[in-house]
């Protein structure tokens, strides 16, 4: 057979990162660490911000106000509702109470979001750098990945909040506009506008995509060659157009792979439960056995998940890392 | 470098919880104002007042000043002070003020990921270095054997706060809040 006429080699197959990935992270258990960093990563509670009230009462607060005690005896014989001594009780609050505090929440929210951005920028960076170390023959430490990853600080939180937000600002106020406007217009103009906004959708939807893929290379380019957050966003662009089906057949394995093995534990939590409660009124001793195992291994399940869930993210970042490695003098300079 | 000894896990244990003590006792004199109210909607907006004052603006001065600034500045907490310790960088110089943010928030969150074994590595660690520690390139050393005081200080704070809360369990369970309450979940509109 000739040999031009053979299809070109795959830059990676997906068995030879698996191999070389577990290797890495079986041998490496600071790896882990960082990827349970990196797994616990953005959780952001948003605190509800109180309402404004409007209120009739002077602004200056009274230093201790005296509210107006509804009994409910009262309430009763006025037919009045039980929450209405509490409507009457906010309404009293003076307003620059409610401002202030809801002032306060946003800036806790604000903050706290900046500090998980900042925090998973770091994780993500000393996790790539161990695992360049360890591909490099060494033993990654926490010292001198985190340090490596300082240095990075700044680009990677960039690459983690700026592109997700313009798309999303851009797309909201082109979307939200069009959509505005179709309360205005006749109905045939209508259909064209909404035929444009389903397909400003799938644009936006095909940006998303490609940012996140950008975003993995993106990533590397940042902590192993020392790029700037836009220049590596760029250059990642250019890399995952060429290897978008490469790089979505990764991506999909290496999802199907981590739900497969977290799946495990659940699986064997429900069927204890299951088993448990289905034995509840025949077998009772059955039962009790049952559930009590699966109260102990629910416990267990709980650090195993865990983690899990540090293996498989310093996994997946492995998988990742080496085919960037494999690529990056092909495509990446 | 001066030559102090590496602070181990104990000691620095001790000296994290007389912080904690410290930075609760705004909380729990809090509580007694708060529980002192005269009526539920009363101590309601006296938790606000709190929340306003107090609980939001600490969790900025913890974050941003208590732990990193004080660090940065003199190389120690309050805590860390009544126990004779110290937090320097290799060279035993202080930390600048990013490195001691770091270490203080994203650095102990980093230690208790898995239930706080990066805390437990002093134990174990030659260096007596935690997780947080080899993640800003610091370490803790003590500059005083003053762990007596830093017990005394600690048993003094934990028990005039304990008495403070005791009073303001009372302040609710004796007082006329709760005969607000119950009397409101007994009604029959409720």
């Amino acid at each position: 057979m000739d040999e031009h006429n053979l299809p070109p080699k795959p830059d990676w197959t997906i068995s030879e990162l698996y191999n070389k990935s577990w290797k890495i992270v079986k041998n490496n258990p600071v790896l882990w660490i960082f990827g349970l960093a990196v797994a616990a990563g953005v959780g952001l509670n948003f605190s509800n911000v109180d309402r404004i009230f409007d209120s009739d009462t002077k602004n200056s607060l009274p230093a201790t106000p005296s509210f107006q005690n509804f009994t409910n005896g009262q309430s009763d014989a006025l037919g009045i509702s039980a929450t209405a001594p509490w409507t009457n009780f906010l309404s009293q609050i003076p307003t620059w109470i409610w401002v202030t505090l809801g002032i306060e929440l946003v800036a806790f929210v604000i903050f706290a979001l900046a500090i998980s951005i900042v925090s998973s920028a770091w994780a993500n960076g000393s996790l790539i750098s161990g695992i360049d170390a360890a591909l490099e023959g060494k033993k990654p430490t926490i010292r001198e990945s985190s340090e490596k990853s300082f240095k990075s600080i700044k680009s990677l939180a960039w690459l983690t909040v700026v592109p997700g937000l313009v798309l999303t600002l851009v797309a909201s106020l082109v979307l939200g506009t069009l959509a505005a406007f179709t309360a205005f217009v006749p109905s045939a103009v209508k259909v064209i506008l909404i035929i444009v906004i389903i397909l400003l959708g799938l644009v936006t939807y095909y940006f998303a995509i490609y940012i996140t893929l950008s975003r993995i290379w993106a990533l590397r380019m940042v902590v192993l060659d020392g790029k700037g957050g836009k220049e590596a966003l760029f250059a990642g662009y250019r890399v995952a157009k060429k290897k978008t089906w490469s790089m979505i057949g990764l991506g999909l394995v290496n999802t199907i792979a981590s739900i497969m093995v977290a799946l495990v534990p659940i699986a064997i939590l429900g069927l204890l439960f299951f088993g448990g409660f289905a034995f509840a009124k025949s077998v009772t001793v059955l039962s009790t056995i049952l559930i009590t195992l699966a109260i102990t291994f629910g416990i267990l399940a709980v650090i195993v998940l865990m983690l899990l869930g540090g293996i498989i993210t310093s996994f997946k970042a492995s998988t990742w890392t080496i085919a960037y490695k494999r690529i990056r003098n092909k495509y990446a300079s | 470098m001066t030559n102090y000894r590496p602070a181990g896990f104990w000691i620095r244990f001790l000296a994290s919880t007389l912080d904690w003590v410290i930075l609760m006792l705004p909380t729990t004199l809090l509580a007694l104002y708060i529980t002192n109210a005269a009526s539920l909607q009363e101590l309601l907006y006296r938790l606000i007042i709190a929340v306003i004052i107090w609980w939001v603006p600490s969790a900025f001065f913890t974050t941003l000043v208590y732990g990193p600034w004080f660090i940065s500045k003199t190389g120690t907490t309050l805590g860390k002070y009544f126990s004779g310790l110290k937090v320097t960088n290799d060279e035993g110089q202080n930390l600048t003020y990013k490195r001691a943010f770091f270490r203080q928030n994203i650095g102990y969150a980093f230690s208790g990921s898995l239930f706080g074994l990066g805390f437990l590595a002093v134990a174990k660690d030659p260096e007596k270095l935690g997780w947080h520690d080899k993640a800003t390139g610091s370490r803790v050393v003590i500059t005083r054997t003053l762990w007596p005081l830093t017990l005394l200080v600690f048993v003094i704070l934990f028990s005039l706060q304990g008495y403070f809360w005791s009073q303001a369990i009372k302040q609710v369970t004796t007082g006329p809040i709760i005969k607000e309450v119950t009397q409101f979940f007994s009604s029959p509109t409720f």
